[in-house]
């Protein structure tokens, strides 16, 4: 068979191979949007609770609208799925840790025992370690360094005045959210004009 | 002069290859993510993807998700053994056509 078949048919059905297993397992770089939104969520939420006073009531709208958003922009986006075991490993990862977050802001807020260095220690830990496991699950480095920068800020958390905590917070969430989201859709972006081939039979 | 590897015919085909290849990577995938994917017409995409059912290398599944018909294709032992004897057979090819052209 090799008479009319040349080297290079045979190399691009080699990258043929490699290109499309690839386009299998990515998963994390199109959730580029969903860090960006909850990053500006959480940021919208800290403006609003320390501009009213009230961080129960501005904390709970927020999530809750950025929830809503999240399945209705994740439902829009979806052309067609596919599941693989690392994505999903990731995606329940990512959910129980949102839980997690859910429980701990609220039974705190509600019953005032928050105290704000512990508490904001806890966030950031349990933030990183999402982080910090989805890039190791997907052996991808940024996200690991990522999950790194939030237990860092949970150590400085601890170690700084109770008027610093914030800043840190509002800090790692520019960077390990906003930056991260808005880094993340450029790679898809570049994977999506990069990626746009047609095969045929 | 070393043995030239024959290669399957069935998975031969550029869009076959890309389909197995593509579901190799997954657990399952719906019709709708493997056209996406290759940006294949719907009747050249289900006519592939017979082939490779008959061949047994992919399993389907229909089943509705909120009312909505949904097609899902996984791929089997079978094809994803016969798709790593295809590429093993491409990169002694591959191997052959480079002694071949003293590269």
């Amino acid at each position: 068979m090799t008479d009319q078949e040349t080297r290079k048919d045979l190399e691009d059905r080699f990258h043929l191979i490699e290109d499309m297993v690839q386009q299998g397992r990515r998963t994390t770089q199109y959730w580029g949007w969903c860090f960006l939104l909850w990053g500006v969520a959480y940021l919208a939420a800290t403006a609003w609770g320390s501009a009213t006073g009230k961080p129960a009531i501005a904390w709970a709208v927020t999530m809750i609208a950025a929830s809503v958003l999240t399945s209705l922009i994740a439902k829009m986006k979806a052309s067609g799925k596919r599941t693989t075991i690392v994505g999903r490993s990731v995606m329940i990862f990512w959910i129980t840790i949102g839980g997690a977050l859910f429980l701990i802001c609220y039974s705190t807020s509600l019953t005032g025992h928050a105290e704000v260095h512990s508490f904001a220690a806890a966030i950031e830990t349990l933030i990183g370690t999402a982080h910090l496991a989805s890039g190791w699950l997907l052996r991808w480095k940024t996200q690991i360094f990522n999950g790194l920068l939030w237990w860092g800020a949970a150590v400085a958390s601890c170690l700084v005045q109770a008027d610093r905590v914030g800043w840190i917070f509002i800090g790692m969430t520019l960077a390990g959210f906003v930056a991260f989201g808005v880094y993340l859709m450029v790679l898809e972006s570049r994977a999506v004009s990069r990626g746009k081939l047609v095969v045929h039979a | 002069m070393p043995d030239v590897p024959e290669l399957n015919s069935v998975i031969h085909g550029k869009l076959r290859l890309a389909l197995l290849s593509l579901l190799a990577g997954v657990e399952e995938a719906e019709f709708t993510w493997l056209r996406e994917k290759t940006g294949s017409t719907d009747g050249n995409l289900g006519a592939q993807l017979l082939k490779l059912e008959e061949a047994g290398y992919l399993v389907v599944e229909k089943k509705f998700v909120l009312r909505k018909p949904v097609t899902l294709y996984r791929i089997t032992e079978l094809g994803r053994r016969e798709l790593a004897a295809y590429v093993r057979a491409l990169k002694q090819l591959l191997g052959s056509a480079l002694h071949e052209t003293g590269a």
